[in-house]
């Protein structure tokens, strides 16, 4: 190797010297590796040894700066061209020595390179090029470094780096074996490894150097080792035979490395790896568990693997209040039983947070439960509070024989499988929930369809037309069977009027009090818009003549917005009771024309409520204003004489108690006090065997029937009164006549003319009704036998004067006698006789005066004897009529003034 | 009474030739007549001034009826018979019972009538 300094200036300045043929054969034949540019760094010349060195024949004059493909600094960044030695040598006008580089081949092969450029100037000192020599030293440079870098790592090495020759002593101990087992290299170097092996090793080294031996490496084995101060250390060993240069084993290389850390820290990996295992189990059987006592038996399986705890239990809230037992593993149930219920926490506890009691025998809360605790052989304990949506569940517990120090690694776990179990607790709540929910549902959907289906039958089996529309517009109408039967039409057709031609019925029209329906008015589409239809009555009409009458309710169909989205009507065909009613209207009306001209009234008695209904018929029998009537029984009673309400209490309580016909005859008493008699018939009815029934019945006014029945009954007694009297009287006219007349001939005729005289006297009476008869009637009519109107011989008198029938018969009788007299003695037994009667009443005394005067007749003798007329005339008048009779027998004639008191016009 | 001193019968009658019957059968029976009277106000006043064994009344006076006689007769225990010819429904409930005769009635069933209610002694 030389250096650019040494090259001879001239030389180097003689460029123009290498276009010499012997020269370059020179520079070509050189083993060293030399180059020229000019001035800008254009290769002008590179010799084989150049060219072999960069791996490539660079083109002259083309190349710049450097013949190799790449460059790199030592470092291995890349280096450019244009910054390599020689470059910088040009760009600074002097050689550049000692930089390293590494040029990189095509071939991607390398060589550590050191450049010697040197510019070179002509005389004048003008730049004219440059050469660069370039040196390699790759393999010197890699034999140092690697012995050096060999005892750098061998030094530097963290891990333990002994050599030992083949009888186990040592002959080499870096740092890191000095660190590692403690002692240092000159306190072991020459000595037995066996120094580091702890009892019960002894046969390792043996082994070791068997295996060496025979050419064998050991891989990290795993071993113990003893340090200097006793203690142990965990190693991995890895133990490579050393070599001659002919390749004989002359030792063994030993690495070791304190896998101590590396074990704890693998120990505990693998207890976070059991953890996570056990973490992953639980999760997979939380996910998977259908019920509860899975979720406890996956909790505390995860409990125990994870938090190597061999006792644990859970326990939850009940109703709130108590935390109990559901799960447990290795606790004896008295333990369980004193503990039961016990919490650190309330269920109101808001973020409850665990609770671990490492040693039971320091811990100061649990004095009461301690010796319960210990008794079990409990020496630690966890509450592990167990959270669902925010609020406090129960716990979980972990129990420990010894004393336990629970690690932030152990805490974190345990409230992880506190969440998990909380979140599936929870989890399985809600499905229990919903499947209760969900079983409910299908019940109900179950009973819902049994209900569709059986208001699907009633629908069918009513015997009212049901119509549904299932839209507002009411476009299609459905029925039941009875609706398509009523409206005649086949089933399942669209029964809505509003459908299109063809599609609805079209023959049958709609009436309502005689007025057609339009479809809008019909009361499923009125209840379609909304509105509750009650009670609408409408007439269904058919082409045929024919008509049905319907009676029903419709509603709207609402959602569960209670929008309407559609409408049903129900109807009953009520076209019989219609009839019915109009039959009975009619007959209602025919019943109380015949109450009003009977003057009858209508009335019923609900004798279970007491109510009392009048017709205003009654009411007005009653003298009450219509709809005045109080409406009770005692309002009824009231009006009843009272004389008269024992009978009435007696019939009604009859008719009650017989269930039989109620007649009564009573006076009722009006309020101006007036009496008027009723009859009353009624009939009682039945209203089912819970009611009492009523009584219903007419009334009517039968005052005048009654008043014309006690007249007829006075006429009759009076009649039988004034016949019997008649017949006393004639009795005792007969008896006067034949007891004081001797001649039988003579009385008998007396007797008859009398009693004929009687009769006629009531034959004027009875064509006057018994009203009376004129005084002249009656005079005339005893005179009339006698009377010669030629002669004029019977003048008759006086004012008109009535007579009662009394005054008539008694007055008659009179003017029979003496008529009789003067026919047979006095002024009517002779041709030229005459009587003549004169009457007048005196209003001042009140009397009725009559005079009787015969004038004509034969001479006048007194009578020998009081006959009967004569008794008559002087007695009965005197008694009967209360008068005063005076007979004069005057020598021209009988003069008879009969002074009474004066008639009244009423009758006897 | 006594066998010297006749009974003595009380007679309304408003029926003269009635009355002259009652009287003469009565009369020819041997019984004092006290009357007859024929109108209701004689006849009351009469039954309290005069003295009579027993009462023969008719019931019909001009109209008027007797019964306010027969009531005052009834108090006063004195035994009557009474004449009419009304039938026994006519009659007011509380009469019915009374011994009655019916016109035209003859002369010994009269008497023996008066007879039954006044027993001779």
């Amino acid at each position: 190797m030389c250096s650019a300094e040494s090259l001879p200036k001239y030389v180097v300045g003689d460029l123009s010297a290498l276009g010499s043929p012997d020269f370059r054969a020179t520079l070509d034949a050189l083993a060293v590796a030399v180059y020229t540019t000019d001035a800008e760094g254009f290769v002008t010349y590179c010799n084989p040894a150049a060219a072999r060195l960069a791996g490539r024949q660079p083109e002259l004059g083309q190349d710049r700066w450097c013949v190799s493909w790449k460059l790199r600094r030592p470092d291995g960044s890349p280096l450019p061209h244009d910054e390599c030695p020689l470059a910088m040598a040009l760009k600074g006008r002097q050689p550049i020595r000692g930089q390293e580089l590494v040029a990189v081949r095509p071939d991607g092969s390398t060589a550590l390179l050191l450049p010697h450029p040197t510019p070179i100037f002509d005389e004048t000192g003008e730049l004219t090029g440059a050469v660069n020599l370039l040196v390699d030293i790759t393999d010197r440079k890699s034999a140092e470094q690697d012995s050096r870098y060999l005892a750098a790592i061998v030094e530097s090495s963290d891990d333990a780096i002994v050599a030992k020759d083949l009888n186990g002593i040592i002959t080499s101990w870096n740092k890191g074996a000095e660190r590692l087992f403690g002692y240092a290299a000159d306190e072991v170097q020459g000595k037995s490894i066996t120094i580091l092996m702890p009892p019960g090793y002894e046969n390792e080294e043996p082994n070791i150097l068997r295996r060496i031996r025979s050419g064998e490496r050991i891989d990290h084995y795993q071993t113990t080792r003893r340090r200097k101060d006793g203690s142990l250390v965990n190693i991995s060993l890895t133990v490579s035979p050393i070599r001659d240069v002919s390749g004989r084993i002359v030792g063994a290389s030993k690495i070791a490395r304190d896998i101590t850390e590396q074990r704890r820290s693998g120990e505990a990996l693998a207890a976070r790896l059991r953890e996570q295992a056990a973490l992953h189990r639980l999760t997979e059987r939380l996910h998977r568990a259908q019920e509860i006592s899975e979720v406890y038996e996956a909790a505390l399986d995860a409990i125990q693997g994870a938090l190597g705890c061999h006792r644990a239990s859970i326990l939850l809230f009940e109703n709130a209040a108590k935390m109990h037992f559901v799960a447990w593993r290795g606790l004896s149930s008295q333990y369980r039983d004193a503990v039961d219920g016990h919490s650190p926490w309330t269920c109101e506890e808001r973020d409850p947070q665990p609770i671990f009691l490492e040693d039971i025998a320091q811990a100061e809360a649990l004095t009461a439960l301690r010796p319960i605790i210990e008794a079990e052989g409990i020496a630690a304990l966890g509450f592990i509070p167990l959270v669902a949506e925010g609020r406090l569940i129960g716990k979980f517990m972990t129990y420990y024989d010894l004393p336990h120090a629970f690690t932030d690694n152990e805490i974190g776990v345990a409230m992880t499988i506190a969440r998990q179990l909380g979140f599936s607790i929870q989890r399985m709540r809600a499905d229990e929930a919903r499947r209760l929910a969900e079983e409910q549902l299908r019940r109900n959907e179950a009973s819902e369809r049994a209900r569709a289906a059986e208001l699907m039958a009633i629908m069918e089996a009513v015997p009212a037309s049901i119509w549904i529309a299932r839209t507002p517009d009411c476009r299609v109408i459905s029925g039941n069977r009875a609706a398509y039967e009523l409206l005649r039409q086949a089933p399942d057709t669209n029964l809505s009027l509003s459908a299109p031609i063809g599609e609805r019925p079209d023959d049958f029209r709609v009436f309502a009090i005689g007025n057609m329906l339009a479809p809008d008015e019909l009361p499923v589409q009125r209840a379609a818009r909304g509105e509750e239809v009650s009670n609408f009555e409408e007439e269904i009409r058919f082409e045929d003549g024919s008509s049905r009458h319907v009676f029903g309710n419709a509603t709207p169909l609402r959602d569960a917005a209670g929008d309407v989205i559609g409408a049903v009507a129900a109807s009953v065909d009520i076209t019989e009771r219609k009839q019915a009613e109009e039959a009975l209207q009619e007959s209602e009306r025919r019943l109380q024309i015949a109450l009003d001209a009977g003057r009858m009234g209508a009335w019923e008695w609900n004798i279970g409520t007491g109510e009392v209904i009048w017709s205003s018929g009654l009411e007005a029998l009653h003298h009450l204003e219509p709809g005045t009537f109080g409406g009770t029984f005692a309002d009824f009673k009231r009006d009843v004489h009272p004389d008269d309400l024992p009978l009435v209490e007696l019939e009604i309580a009859k008719a009650v108690e017989t269930r039989g016909d109620y007649h009564v005859v009573y006076r009722i008493r009006l309020a101006d006090g007036k009496i008027r008699w009723m009859e009353a018939f009624g009939q009682f009815s039945p209203q089912g065997p819970a009611k009492a029934g009523k009584l219903a019945g007419v009334c009517m006014d039968i005052t005048e029937r009654k008043e014309a029945e006690s007249q007829r009954n006075l006429l009759v007694a009076e009649l039988s009164h004034r016949v019997k009297n008649t017949l006393a009287i004639v009795s005792s006219i007969a008896r006067q006549s034949f007891s004081t007349n001797p001649d039988f001939h003579e009385a008998h005729r007396s007797f008859d003319a009398r009693i004929r005289a009687l009769a006629q006297t009531h034959t004027r009476l009875a064509e006057a009704s018994w009203s009376g008869v004129s005084l002249e009637t009656v005079l005339f009519d005893e005179l009339a036998p006698y009377h010669d109107d030629s002669r004029n011989n019977v003048s008759l008198s006086g004012p008109r004067t009535m007579l009662p029938p009394k005054y008539a018969l008694t007055l008659g009788m009179a003017a029979h006698e003496l008529a009789t007299n003067a026919a047979k003695h006095g002024a009517l037994s002779v041709k030229t006789g005459s009587v003549g009667i004169e009457w007048s009443a005196d209003r001042e005394t009140d009397r009725l005066r009559i005079r009787w005067s015969e004038s004509g007749g034969p001479p006048v003798l007194s009578p020998k004897r009081n006959g009967f007329g004569r008794l008559l005339l002087e007695r009965v008048l005197a008694s009967d009529l209360g008068g005063e009779v005076q007979l004069e027998f005057a020598p021209q004639g009988l003069v008879c003034t009969i002074d009474i008191p004066c008639p009244r016009e009423a009758s006897p | 009474m006594t066998a010297l001193e006749p009974c003595r019968v009380f007679v309304v009658e408003d029926e003269f030739l009635v009355a002259l019957q009652i009287e003469d059968d009565l009369i020819a029976a041997g019984y004092l007549v006290v009357g007859p009277f024929t109108s209701l106000s004689t006849s009351i006043k009469a039954s309290r001034a005069e003295r009579f064994d027993v009462a023969t009344l008719d019931l019909n006076l001009r109209g008027e009826f007797v019964y306010p006689l027969v009531d005052e007769l009834l108090e006063r225990r004195v035994p009557l018979l009474l004449l009419t010819g009304y039938a026994v429904s006519d009659l007011p409930e509380r009469f019915r019972s009374l011994p009655r005769l019916t016109k035209p009635f003859d002369g010994t069933e009269l008497i023996s009538r008066i007879k039954s209610l006044v027993p001779v002694a």
